[in-house]
């Protein structure tokens, strides 16, 4: 792999996501989300209050793992919608427009075409990721009490690797088809069996990074009594598996004509 | 397999078809080093694929090209640092100015910063885009465009420039830019292109190769083609109807065929020598009232009709 070309790649794809708002957008929603499980969660028995028209409503006081666990559900599933609106067309875009072939016909290796768009959007992901769990660590700490840091910063890397799954299923699908529509469409497909699959199959289930938000291990990961071996094996897997998807979109356009 | 150093571009037997179209059927052909080669075609002749072969847009279902000496199809040694390329409708990031886009491909081709500012520099000069520079490509007319892609394609100096239809697209005073450009490029560069406006290929190239429905017709200097395939042709314009010069000159034996449309008359000579000593003087005797009498110049688009008549009616005789 050609390291000089790598760079101009990842430098113009930074700037296209920057000028295009890909990046702001991504940013935005991130935080949003982030900030509104602890708030939602402080505020769900008053709304609940208001909204029961004379009914009573009894619901157990909110804590800081309660927040926690909205979190969690909030960042496995708009955010990697998010991210296929926004990378489905990064490939299909550019060949159905023609900028790959004004690309492609420089000494480019089409490997490092489709890396250089997956680091790029890794960062804004990473960025992204990042603000949401700030935001969502200090209106915690405002709003109930602190998180154990380390156990937060282990499900939110369990997150990135999750939405890293996502992110690599999506260029893996905009590398298979001209159309950033069907790319988005088989994208979806890919999120949807991501979530199904753990519900099918209990296997399935231990192997895949979204064992990692269920209640019973963030309980546990608080607590500080997540066997070791359980976290780090699904973290590993879908690591593996984005991986291996990013190298089979390499291989996929390598043989494609544009 | 070495290919000589004199030879820019070589193909032997390159094929390409795609589902049950065979849009180029085994193209043997051979580029000198150095010299503006046209290669013309009508719609679907197989120009753009052959470009697109060389590039390595696409791969070949068979056959063997080699451009400046390096395999299409090798992958150690990457023909494309060697080339310029411009295709037929050049795409750009509508969000990145001029200077930035050369910019980015100066360093796709790995050109030092200083290196890199000088080219765009004098790239945007040479199509006159200096004063478009630190505007959007978004905002750039389709002539803008197709400069700012003949500058993308000049950045590293190319041996060989490979350009699929580069002024259909431009109005005449771009056309005759662009045309002087690539003119001036001669001794520096090879420039191959496509083209189906014949006459602009007729002014710059030293040598042209006709293609049709993925076959070679003819591949030779365009002035060899043109005195070999070029029907000389004398126009008579008369006072009156020109029906009369139908059986005054049909019987002649330099006489090929009159074609009559009101008062002209345009006679298709087998020997032009021998007709521009007689005809003259059949007409003065005939005592035809004459108002204008050309020897009209063989161009290329006559050769490029007899051509494809000519497979036209083999292709027929065939079928």
């Amino acid at each position: 792999m050609s390291v000089s070309t790598l760079q101009p790649l990842f430098k113009k794809e930074l700037y296209e996501q920057y000028r295009t708002y890909r990046f702001f957008i991504a940013l935005v929603i991130f935080l949003f989300l982030g900030i509104s499980a602890p708030v939602i969660t402080k505020l769900t028995p008053d709304l609940l209050k208001s909204l029961g028209g004379g009914i009573q409503i009894t619901l157990p006081p909110q804590t800081a793992t309660d927040a926690l666990n909205s979190y969690l559900k909030n960042m496995t599933q708009l955010p990697s919608l998010v991210l296929i609106l926004l990378a489905m067309g990064c490939i299909a875009d550019e060949r159905s427009r023609g900028t790959a072939v004004t690309v492609l016909t420089k000494p480019v290796p089409r490997s490092v075409f489709v890396v250089a768009k997956f680091l790029a959007y890794e960062l804004t992901l990473l960025a992204s990721l990042l603000l949401a769990a700030a935001g969502a660590y200090y209106y915690t700490k405002q709003l109930f009490e602190a998180l154990p840091l380390g156990a937060f910063l282990l499900l939110n890397l369990g997150l990135f690797i999750f939405l890293t799954l996502s992110l690599a299923f999506t260029i893996f699908a905009s590398a298979l088809f001209r159309s950033s529509i069907a790319a988005g469409g088989l994208a979806f497909g890919g999120f949807l069996a991501l979530a199904l699959f753990p519900t099918l199959n209990s296997a399935v289930a231990q192997a895949l990074p979204s064992v990692l938000f269920r209640a019973e291990r963030v309980a546990q990961l608080l607590a500080g009594t997540a066997p070791l071996g359980d976290i780090l094996k699904p973290i590993v897997i879908g690591l593996g598996l984005a991986l291996g998807l990013i190298m089979l979109a390499c291989i996929v356009f390598g043989h494609q004509e544009i | 397999m070495s290919i000589p150093e004199e030879v820019a571009i070589r193909c032997d037997g390159l094929r390409k078809i795609y589902g049950r179209l065979e849009a180029l059927k085994g193209l043997d052909l051979t580029v000198p080093m150095h010299s503006i080669f046209g290669l013309l075609g009508p719609n679907g002749a197989g120009k753009s694929t052959t470009i697109k072969l060389l590039t390595r847009q696409i791969a070949p279902t068979a056959g063997r090209a080699w451009v400046v000496g390096v395999p299409i199809s090798g992958q150690a040694a990457d023909v494309r640092s060697r080339i310029g390329y411009l295709s037929e409708q050049p795409a750009f990031y509508p969000w990145m100015t001029g200077r930035e886009f050369l910019d980015f491909i100066g360093e796709l081709f790995g050109l030092s910063s200083g290196v890199r500012r000088q080219r765009r520099d004098e790239l945007l000069q040479l199509v006159g885009l200096t004063g478009a520079a630190r505007r959007k490509i978004g905002g750039y007319s389709h002539g803008m465009r197709q400069r700012l892609g003949i500058a993308q394609a000049l950045i590293n100096q190319p041996e060989v420039l490979i350009l699929d239809e580069p002024i259909s697209a431009l109005d005449p005073i771009g056309r005759k830019e662009i045309l002087e450009l690539l003119a001036g490029l001669k001794g520096q560069s090879t420039v191959f292109f496509s083209s189906h406006i014949l006459a602009d290929v007729d002014r710059i190239c030293d040598e042209i190769a006709v293609l049709h429905r993925g076959v070679l017709l003819a591949k030779a200097p365009t002035q060899a083609l043109k005195e070999q395939y070029a029907q000389p042709m004398i126009t008579i314009e008369l006072e009156t109807d020109a029906n009369v010069l139908v059986s005054l000159l049909g019987q002649e034996s330099y006489v090929q065929a009159v074609v009559v449309k009101g008062a002209e008359a345009r006679v298709l000579v087998t020997d032009l020598a021998l007709a521009k000593r007689c005809l003259p003087e059949c007409l003065v005797n005939a005592h035809l009232p004459l108002l204008r009498y050309e020897v009209a110049l063989p161009t290329l688009e006559d050769v490029f009709v007899r051509l494809i008549e000519k497979e036209t009616a083999l292709s027929g005789e065939t079928t």
